[in-house]
């Protein structure tokens, strides 16, 4: 009787798991099929995947913050207009079966944005586009003209779609109507492409587009390079100009960035100050980074302070200054970020000759958490204040294992004078060499 | 046999508990709960409310045990408090009000207790552009019905996404006072 009972209960028990399977197995099928989960072209052109498929994962990491309207992106329609270097796509936005939008999807140096594009020629082409049966690719066109900003260099696909003669009557019959879409950007006057979506956030895109450049570390140059820019005038005026008690105990942050001129324009490289709004802490970037390669800013005196970088110094450090300093210097090791301060001030700088991975908004809320916990358990109870070398310890750490860059190094500096900082991550301990 | 086999379960289920720990503790070992051994937290517990600039803050301070994941190989638990908010202006128009949303997304996370009664907290809000600071919370009177917070701001960059870019001091947001004294509700 007993045995009986358990048999009957091991059997129940494989019944429920092997139920249970079944039910996972559907939801991880479903899922995978989701057209916004995987890439299956369904476009009648040979299409540029590389790009599709790295947007595709963009948007999927980042999807809250693009999502501009209710519909999911037809990935398997997505189109790169002609363009082979990983450089534009538009693909339609479907509630159901009616197209709603599209997204068009550019990329600027190392960046890509989304801009959502409400084109009714556009919504109305891939209506067709990703409904009808029958679909003939026609051919694909690139063309330019010249506009009072610049050039417009368009993108034109001409597509033939069977239609039937009866939505009812499947016998009747059908036509073939040829269908364009049309795309075009601006560039302006002869400088690197504008960015078309000033508004909307970039987001990094991995291996610069096939930027290229070589592999390997220069990280024995980083500290000549340091010493190299202590030595250039303007640079040593900007610091020394951060670097006094009334600037530190202003109730604003100052900074300076400096902003090459466009490649191609023979002239120096010039710094413009920038000062945070009078009561606040924080320090507006300017709308354009196209081409800043480095900053100087100040940390001031106020309660709770934290006299090293912020996550969000490194990353604008990671993604902007050092694949900006790529373009218009030639090096990735040329960007620097400086953070002065009356308890020291540090500079950051990439060592490598390749492009650092991109660091992602979402990468960026990890590095908040874990800098706000750790630097808010270093806090003062009395005056909130962080003992500077446990700042230096905690942000070394957090560089060590939450940041984990290759090739990103931080030095301690003075107008003329630099160290590198070391870190153990087994004792925890910070060192310093000096530059020679 | 079944003694043994008691015992070495009541063995087992003791060296599987983490190590406790007081909430003053600084380096944090693995595995380790730092626990409310004082029994200091619950007295924070509770809702608090005070003025400032003709604003009203109220906050929702509540301990919850806390699994902290975030150190490389080194996850530990934690009693903490959590806070939640909510700020209005003269007229009652709610300027910021996070007071319902789900505890493990709070806003004020607590971090530790100091030995002089001091209990500091950090402050990350994804809805103001990541903006952090750091808080500290202390009694001011023997009945602990009354407390003083301080609040400091991390200098950050400010990215042109973000929507009080550009825009001057007094029109970004203050979501939480630089010094306050709040009354228990």
């Amino acid at each position: 009787m007993k045995n009986k009972f358990i048999s009957k209960l091991l059997l129940l028990v494989a019944f429920s798991i092997l139920l249970y399977s079944c039910m996972h197995d559907d939801l991880n099928s479903s899922a995978e099929n989701s057209p916004s989960k995987k890439y299956n072209s369904k476009s009648v052109w040979k299409e540029d995947e590389t790009y599709i498929k790295n947007v595709m994962k963009i948007y999927q990491e980042n999807e809250s913050e693009i999502k501009k309207v209710n519909g999911t992106p037809l990935w398997g329609y997505a189109m790169t207009m002609g363009h082979t270097d990983e450089s534009f796509l538009i693909v339609p936005i479907a509630s159901g079966k009616t197209i709603v939008s599209c997204l068009k999807v550019p990329r600027n140096g190392n960046y890509i944005t989304f801009i959502n594009d409400t084109d009714p020629e556009h919504i109305k082409f891939f209506q067709g586009y990703t409904t009808i049966q029958k679909r003939k690719a026609i051919k694909q066109e690139q063309m330019s003209s010249e506009s009072a900003r610049g050039i417009v260099q368009c993108a034109v696909s001409t597509v033939s779609m069977w239609y039937p003669n009866s939505e009812t009557n499947p016998d009747a019959g059908g036509h073939w109507e040829t269908q364009y879409i049309t795309t075009c950007s601006e560039i302006g006057g002869g400088d690197t492409p504008t960015n078309p979506n000033p508004e909307g956030p970039t987001y990094p895109y991995p291996g610069g587009g096939g930027g290229g450049g070589g592999t390997g570390s220069n990280s024995s140059n980083t500290c000549q390079k340091i010493k190299d820019k202590q030595n250039n005038t303007k640079y040593s005026q900007k610091y020394d100009a951060l670097n006094k008690s009334e600037i530190f105990n202003k109730d604003s942050e100052r900074g300076f960035y400096e902003l090459q001129p466009p490649v191609g324009v023979n002239v120096e490289s010039g710094f413009v100050q920038v000062d945070g709004p009078p009561g606040s802490t924080g320090l507006d970037l300017p709308a354009n980074t196209d081409r800043i390669t480095g900053l100087f800013h100040t940390h001031n005196n106020v309660e709770g302070s934290v006299k090293i970088f912020s996550p969000t110094d490194v990353r604008t450090f990671v993604n902007i200054f050092v694949s900006n300093a790529k373009v218009f210097l030639g090096n990735y090791a040329d960007a620097y970020s400086t953070v002065v301060t009356s308890s020291g001030s540090y500079t950051l700088k990439y060592s490598l000759m390749t492009s650092p991975p991109g660091v992602t908004r979402d990468t960026g809320k990890i590095w908040n958490e874990w800098y706000k916990r750790e630097m808010s358990r270093a806090v003062s109870p009395e005056d909130g204040s962080i003992d500077q070398s446990k700042v230096e310890q905690i942000f070394m750490q957090f560089l060590n294992d939450v940041v984990k860059i290759e090739g990103l190094e931080i030095f301690k500096v003075t107008s003329n004078t630099s160290e590198k900082l070391t870190y153990n991550p087994t004792t925890k301990v910070v060192t310093s060499v000096p530059c020679p | 046999m079944k003694n043994i086999i008691l015992i070495a379960i009541f063995i087992i289920s003791l060296t599987c508990n983490a190590q406790e720990y007081p909430l003053t503790t600084t380096e944090v070992p693995s595995n380790a709960y730092i626990k409310d051994l004082n029994n200091q937290l619950p007295a924070f517990d509770g809702s608090w409310k005070g003025t400032w600039k003709n604003k009203t803050f109220l906050v929702n301070f509540k301990k919850v045990k806390y699994y902290f994941t975030h150190l490389q190989n080194n996850p530990y638990y934690q009693d903490i408090l959590i806070g939640k908010f909510q700020v209005k202006d003269a007229n009652g128009n709610i300027l910021f009000d996070n007071l319902n949303i789900p505890d493990n997304q709070a806003k004020i996370e607590g971090s530790r207790m100091f030995t002089n009664g001091t209990y500091s907290l950090s402050y990350l809000d994804s809805d103001l552009c990541d903006k952090m600071g750091f808080i500290r919370i202390a009694f001011t009177n023997s009945t602990k019905t009354q407390m003083i917070l301080k609040y400091s701001e991390v200098s950050d960059l400010i990215e042109p996404s973000c929507f009080f870019y550009g825009k001057p001091g007094d029109q970004r947001p203050e979501p939480i006072p630089k010094e306050i004294i709040l009354t228990k509700q």
